[in-house]
């Protein structure tokens, strides 16, 4: 049972990985693209997000550098590699702290409510309100 | 385990929590808003954190050379994650699109 797994292991071992990290680079601007056209989409969270494609940067530039300076990939290089994945713990940093509860979020439906209970309703103002 | 640094160990294992813990955020903020979209946002954010997890179990092994595996694993999650996180977004905008009573914040 965990020989064939094993031989499956060994073999996906001799692909090459960077074709795949390049390819899901494509997903993610369309994953991006779309997450700013949502409009609860934390924005805080959203930026988060964005900064992971700094990260990126950050790491293929630090792994030209490791390979042409040091002659070794990233992961061998520690100070290169724990600064460039310092850019991920920010980015993963900031997505999670756009997502964190907070009390005074409008709920769908509840901003009705709110607005109503704030000022007295002006028929202008609920006209715009409606029709943006 | 010492191909890494205790500091860069540190940011790898501070970046897999916040990750796990964003995971959590996003479920939880999808309940507080009663949308269903952010739970599958919240599972297309999974398979990140296995690909974190592949990546950090070979570092564990000092970068090993026979479990050069577990990075091909890390590199094909990261793909497919990052579909899934695409194809969430998508859902959000479908399902704003279908509620347009919902006001603009």
């Amino acid at each position: 049972m965990s020989l064939p797994l094993a031989a499956w292991f060994a073999r996906l071992g001799g692909v090459d990985p960077a074709p795949f990290f390049v390819l899901s680079l494509l997903p993610y601007l369309a994953f991006l693209w779309w997450a700013q056209k949502v409009r609860a989409f934390p924005r805080l969270a959203l930026r988060g997000f964005q900064l992971t494609l700094l990260f990126v940067a950050v790491t293929i530039a630090a792994a030209v550098v490791a390979q042409l300076a040091y002659g070794r990939q990233l992961a061998e290089v520690d100070p290169l590699h724990g600064g460039a994945e310092a850019f991920l713990t920010l980015s993963n940093l900031v997505v999670l702290l756009g997502f964190r509860p907070r009390p005074e979020q409008p709920l769908p439906g509840e901003q009705v409510l709110r607005g109503r209970g704030a000022a007295p309703p002006d028929p202008e103002d609920g006209a715009s309100a409606s029709a943006s | 385990m010492h191909a890494l640094s205790l500091p860069t160990w540190w940011i790898h294992i501070t970046s897999v929590l916040e990750w796990g813990l964003a995971i959590l955020a996003v479920q939880a903020y999808g309940r507080l808003r009663r949308e269903g979209g952010w739970r599958w946002l919240a599972l297309a954010m999974v398979p990140a954190l296995v690909s974190a997890m592949a990546a950090c179990t070979w570092h564990l092994f000092d970068n090993s050379e026979a479990l050069k595996g577990l990075v091909v694993l890390q590199a094909g999650l990261t793909a497919l994650g990052n579909g899934a996180l695409a194809l969430a977004a998508w859902n959000l905008l479908r399902l704003q699109r279908l509620a347009p009573e919902d006001g603009t914040p």
